[in-house]
């Protein structure tokens, strides 16, 4: 294996790093020189690359143009090497990337804009979960309440921002009209992204909602989890908040905690 | 061309990408069968339900980009148990794979990499398909290559390393007729040596495709539809390997699904001559 | 309210909401999706959207990055506020 291993080391090493190619590295046709083959290779290489975080970022894109866009991927692609087989992993620190990169600096919203991006991208190719089955939570007794822990999609994901960022991904949407407005200065917003009926939704959350549902992602039982917010927001209205996550299928099963 | 969901019918098909998805589902157009590429639709959600559906009406084959056979790194567990999933899920009529690597030490390269024909390299990918054949309980078919560079240090051509790769392995032969004319054109490979050396028991699916020229190097862009020398190779590969399930490949630059049709209709007059 | 009381009284009106049939999301029959849900959200244009893997070599030429500084030309010019050409107050720092 070691004479493998070190032949496509190099061969990566080529691609990703523009290093020299190996003289082992031969083509034995006159039509094209071996430049010409490694650079179809690196081609490549960028090219799909480049595509994966076309297909993960579309709102970004739009924003930006496809120029600028591609701009922006090639140089995180330079920082930034592949490290899944699966393409749909790739781009997991554009927002990051967005935030430190000078010529975005002008868009302040770009980088939260692209955090919610990714968080739908992730939430769309998110495993299935069963659909809530209320009768599931009827054979819970009052005293049992308490102690519920509500299981998840696996799509869900809360995102803040202090820009309307929510309302950017909306106005993207193919649903969406074509001419909107937004102004930056409306103010800071809780996404919640969700899956229901195979397809990605965004909406707001209320400061309250967002306290809970932090709680219960992270499987703290129902009655801690309402009196704590409680402390904090005294208007906060469980009955509300679980009819909307409910219906939004976030909520995706109930079990008796430990 | 009334055919089993679970039998591979040897008739031709079609790459289904998203931007047919829907004029598929909705025309429900006659249609041997389809491939599509496995990746795509590991996890769940819309892609997963959107290929249920094709399932319900079509044949499918899983056309995998990334398992990386012949890979310098541990075979990524979490990848094939994906891949295990999709196969329960979708009863795939074949999974097939490429003869290529993607990951070395600290590196993936999300592509479809040449490497060596060494003895080394072929103990190394026998062990690696016969893995993947024991998780998927189920012949994998492994597709030769397009190429851009050669090796010096290969010991044998694609053709030996494919041949002895099924008879130690029990693995099928994904036959891609435009892989093997790129690298006539390309490397100078020699065509009637190849095709001689494939066994023709092995061969289960062919592929087709367009391809384009860059600075004098043939490039699998899958961009165009199949060219003459192709067809003719194609005629010429099935005279001596016989007929067999037979894939239109179009990935770039995709056309209107009739055009698409069009061309897997051309393939399938040849494989009825050929049956003739 | 008890504490007690306030998590019944919810799970009782989700209940009765639930079973009247009106917001349980199991009794709704799933839409077909614009073009079967599989364009991803945020694309403007199903037949637009691409799968991330495919078999094909790259068609066009990916290469490095130009010199010059590109500047963002989309949809970002329709967000008031949104960038120092504007005047808006909510940028720290100059390109």
């Amino acid at each position: 294996m070691t004479e493998l291993i070190d032949q496509l080391s190099h061969f990566a090493q080529t691609i990703v790093q523009g290093k020299e190619p190996k003289t082992q590295i031969t083509n034995c046709y006159a039509n094209y020189s071996q430049n010409t083959a490694i650079e179809v290779y690196r081609n490549n290489y960028r090219g799909n690359l480049h595509d994966a975080l076309a297909g993960a970022y579309p709102v970004i894109k739009l924003l930006v143009g496809d120029d600028f866009f591609r701009m922006l991927a090639l140089k995180f692609i330079e920082h930034n090497p592949s490290r899944s087989a699966n393409l749909h992993h790739y781009g997991a620190e554009l927002p990051d990337f967005v935030a430190s990169f000078e010529p975005a600096q002008a868009l302040a919203y770009l980088s939260d804009t692209a955090t919610l991006e990714w968080a739908c991208h992730c939430a769309y190719f998110a495993n299935d979960a069963p659909l809530f089955n209320l009768a599931q939570l009827a054979q819970f007794a009052p005293d049992q309440h308490p102690y519920l822990v509500f299981d998840l999609h696996p799509a869900t994901r809360i995102v803040r921002s202090l820009y309307p960022i929510s309302a950017i991904w909306l106005a993207h949407h193919p649903d969406a009209e074509v001419d909107f407005q937004i102004d930056l200065n409306s103010g800071s917003c809780i996404a919640l992204v969700c899956r229901r009926f195979n397809k990605v939704e965004v909406i707001n959350l209320s400061e309250p909602e967002a306290y809970w549902l932090h709680q219960i992602l992270t499987e703290t039982p129902l009655g801690g989890s309402t009196m704590t917010t409680l402390e904090h927001y005294p208007d906060f209205n469980l009955q509300t908040t679980l009819v909307k996550l409910v219906e939004m299928n976030v909520i995706t099963g109930v079990k008796l905690g430990a | 061309m009334p055919a089993s969901k679970y039998t591979f019918p040897c008739v031709a098909g079609i790459g289904l990408r998203a931007p047919h998805y829907r004029e598929v589902l909705e025309t429900l157009p006659e249609l041997g069968w389809v491939e599509v590429h496995s990746e795509n639709f590991f996890g769940g959600g819309a892609p997963l339900h959107t290929l249920r559906k094709v399932r319900e009406h079509y044949p499918v084959s899983l056309h995998g980009v990334g398992m990386g056979l012949a890979s310098a790194t541990p075979l990524d567990e979490k990848h094939l148990s994906d891949l295990s999933q999709l196969c329960n899920d979708i009863q795939p009529v074949a999974v097939s794979e490429h003869l290529c690597w993607n990951a070395a030490t600290g590196f993936v390269i999300n592509d479809l990499l040449p490497f060596p024909y060494t003895r080394e390299a072929l103990d190394h990918v026998t062990r690696r398909v016969t893995q993947v054949q024991e998780k998927l309980k189920r012949q994998l078919l492994v597709e030769n290559l397009s190429s851009y560079i050669s090796f010096s240090q290969s010991e044998m051509t694609e053709g030996d390393f494919l041949a002895e790769l099924t008879q130690r392995s029990g693995c099928g032969i994904l036959f891609d007729v435009e892989n093997l004319y790129v690298n006539v054109r390309n490397l100078g490979v020699d065509a009637e040596a190849f095709i001689k050396t494939i066994p023709a028991d092995a061969v289960k699916e062919y592929h087709l495709a367009g391809f384009s020229e860059r600075d004098g190097c043939l490039v699998d862009t899958h961009n165009h539809p199949v060219y003459n020398e192709v067809w003719d190779l194609y005629e010429h590969v099935l005279k001596h390997l016989g007929p067999r399930p037979t894939l239109i490949e179009w990935d770039t630059d995709i056309p209107a699904l009739p055009e698409l049709l069009n061309e897997a209709a051309k393939a399938q007059l040849i494989i009825e001559q050929c049956h003739d | 309210m008890e504490k007690n009381q306030i998590l019944s009284v919810a799970i009782s009106g989700l209940l009765a909401l639930g079973l009247a049939g009106t917001a349980n999301a199991a009794d709704n029959k799933p839409e077909m999706e614009k073009c079967f849900g599989i364009a991803k959200a945020g694309m403007n244009d199903c037949s637009g959207s691409k799968s991330s893997h495919s078999c094909a070599g790259q068609a066009s030429k990916n290469n490095d990055p130009m010199d010059f500084v590109a500047v963002p030309k989309g949809t970002c010019n329709k967000i008031a506020n949104g960038s120092l050409t504007d005047g808006g107050g909510v940028v720290k720092k100059a390109m």
